[in-house]
């Protein structure tokens, strides 16, 4: 089994198996860079920390026997958040912060259908909400002067009407 | 435990969130916080730059659209949205009037808007007074609003279109404008290089406009006046590209282009109805600098004298008499070497009209390489052709 070596931003060395880590488009394209020289090398991954890297690659373990993921045939169409695997949700029950951290480690190492499943879960936080229950369950300060807030209201009168 | 708000996520990330909302929730994120309505109105560039507001469109869409308002280049209003004279209607909007003014509350700050049609295209009831007055109004001070067209089909009220100063081309397919208000609108718009007219919508004298029109190009309109009322149109010092529609009278066009020729400049000439005579025949080819005409023609001689206008690169031509032009169009194609594209949408042709235009050219265009000749041909010629071989 041709090995990997990645490296987390935390120097720590993960030995992985070359085709799982190949779901991440940005390490598939820097070891097509690498060549015949791939085997054994260490491919540095500043952005990604160890816990995070160590999670990023149990998923992509469980995933690695997954068809290849459908393009979306509609780019302005709303998409679906209601079909989480039972298993993903699962590996997704963690805190708010380590969600963001595999957000944006799956947009940096590009993988795809992570980063689909952890936008979705995301998403699932933000749907049903009403505008306050957003900000608390995220932390934010409304930060629009009154003046704004005015003018959002007069954009927003087309909703209010019956 | 990580210590990561949503905050840390990059603008990237934030912008694919957004395509799992619905636009509701899209709505409701975009009032959040300052960092949000910028990611919404950034992933609005792709959904708003051109839009339309027609009889489909959601509520959401349109207060997507007003919170988006910056981003708009391109925008069309189709009044059927605020139509309320359909009772089973479950389109539109349910409240014209607060829609109409969030409407134009949005239009008054799209600052990048460039391009703006307004269309009223099928009888529309609505309690929206001077719908199309209070849209000037709103866009009057957005400096890159070009191009402004209007389409209705009732008669309503334009007299406030002089608020506007930027345009640079204008295209009005309406009931009817009063000469005045023109005028005015020209006054105001200097830089304007294109006016499209629908036939007969002026009400007065359109040529008292020529006097404000120091950039117009093209001119479009269409009317029945005696000949006199078209002569001043002469005097529009940089006009390229004059086009004119529907019916008028025989002969009606001979004083202006016969002033034209005097300083031959005009480029293109479309004349869409109304068969020309051989003395406006004469004018027209007098305008030697001529690439483009349009006409229809009576005689073969008509389409003889066509040759005389070598600088042509399209030309064509109806003629509907049923006398064989396939001699004369030889002549045009003999003459006009630059010619591009001829076309015949009717007219009688020998069967061997295409292989004797191939000869011609064969012998004429000798260069390398070779400019193509695009021919069309009315199809009763081309079945005809078929008859005789058979």
């Amino acid at each position: 089994m041709p090995i990997i070596r990645l490296e987390s931003a935390d120097k720590e060395i993960f030995d992985t198996d070359i085709e799982i880590a190949k779901c991440s488009e940005t390490i598939k394209t820097a070891l097509e860079d690498l060549g015949d020289e791939s085997d054994n090398s260490v491919l540095p991954l500043p952005n990604v920390n160890s816990a995070i890297l160590r999670k990023v690659l149990h998923w992509a373990t469980y995933h690695a026997q997954d068809e290849p993921q459908q393009p979306q045939e509609d780019e302005n169409k709303e998409k679906r958040t209601d079909d989480i695997s039972s298993w993903d949700a699962d590996f997704l029950k963690v805190d708010q912060g380590t969600l963001f951290e595999l957000i944006l480690a799956a947009n940096y190492l590009n993988i795809q259908g992570l980063l689909d499943v952890t936008c979705k879960t995301c998403a699932n936080m933000i749907k049903g909400k009403s505008l306050q229950d957003i900000r608390e369950t995220f932390g934010i300060a409304n930060d629009f002067s009154a003046a704004e807030e005015e003018q959002v209201r007069k954009e927003n009168e087309w909703c209010e009407e019956k | 435990m990580s210590s990561l708000n949503i905050f840390d996520l990059n603008d990237d990330c934030l912008d694919l969130l957004l395509n799992y909302l619905t636009s509701e929730e899209q709505i409701l994120f975009a009032q959040v916080c300052k960092r949000f309505r910028e990611v919404f109105i950034a992933w609005g560039v792709k959904h708003y730059r051109e839009f339309g507001i027609d009889a489909s469109n959601t509520k959401q869409s349109i207060i997507g659209l007003s919170t988006c308002r910056e981003v708009v280049e391109t925008l069309i209003i189709d009044m059927d949205h605020f139509d309320t004279a359909r009772i089973f209607r479950n389109y539109g909007c349910d409240e014209p009037v607060i829609c109409f003014n969030i409407l134009c509350y949005a239009l008054s700050g799209m600052v990048n808007l460039r391009r703006l049609t307004v269309k009223q295209l099928d009888y529309v009831t609505t309690p929206i007074k001077k719908p199309f007055e209070q849209i000037f109004a709103s866009v009057k001070d957005l400096n890159d609003l070009k191009v402004l067209e209007v389409h209705a089909k009732d008669d309503w009220t334009f007299d406030t279109l002089w608020q506007l100063h930027h345009l640079e081309e204008l295209q009005l397919q309406i009931q009817k404008i009063y000469g005045e208000v023109l005028v005015e609108c020209c006054k105001s718009n200097p830089n304007l290089r294109r006016l499209q007219l629908g036939y007969g919508i002026v009400v007065g004298n359109l040529c008292d406009i020529v006097r404000h029109c120091a950039n117009l190009e093209t001119l479009e309109f269409g009317m029945m006046e005696t000949d006199f009322a078209y002569k001043p149109l002469s005097r529009v010092p940089r006009l390229r590209q004059l086009i004119h529609k529907g019916a008028r009278e025989s002969n009606s066009l001979m004083p202006l282009l016969k002033a034209l020729a005097v300083q031959p400049q005009l480029q293109q000439l479309h004349i869409d109805g109304g068969i020309l005579t051989p003395q406006e025949i004469l004018q027209i080819v007098r305008q030697r600098g001529l690439l483009q005409l349009k006409c229809f023609c009576s005689t073969a001689e008509c389409v003889e004298m066509l040759a005389q206008l070598i600088q042509l690169q399209k030309l064509s031509i109806w003629v509907s008499n049923g006398c064989d032009i396939s001699d004369a169009l030889l002549k045009v194609i003999g003459q006009c070497k630059k010619l591009q594209l001829l076309r015949i949408a009717s007219g009688n042709l020998k069967p061997d009209f295409i292989y004797n235009v191939s000869k011609l050219l064969l012998d004429l265009r000798t260069d390398t390489p070779q400019e193509s000749l695009h021919l069309e041909l009315p199809p009763s010629n081309y079945t005809k052709s078929i008859e005789v071989r058979s």
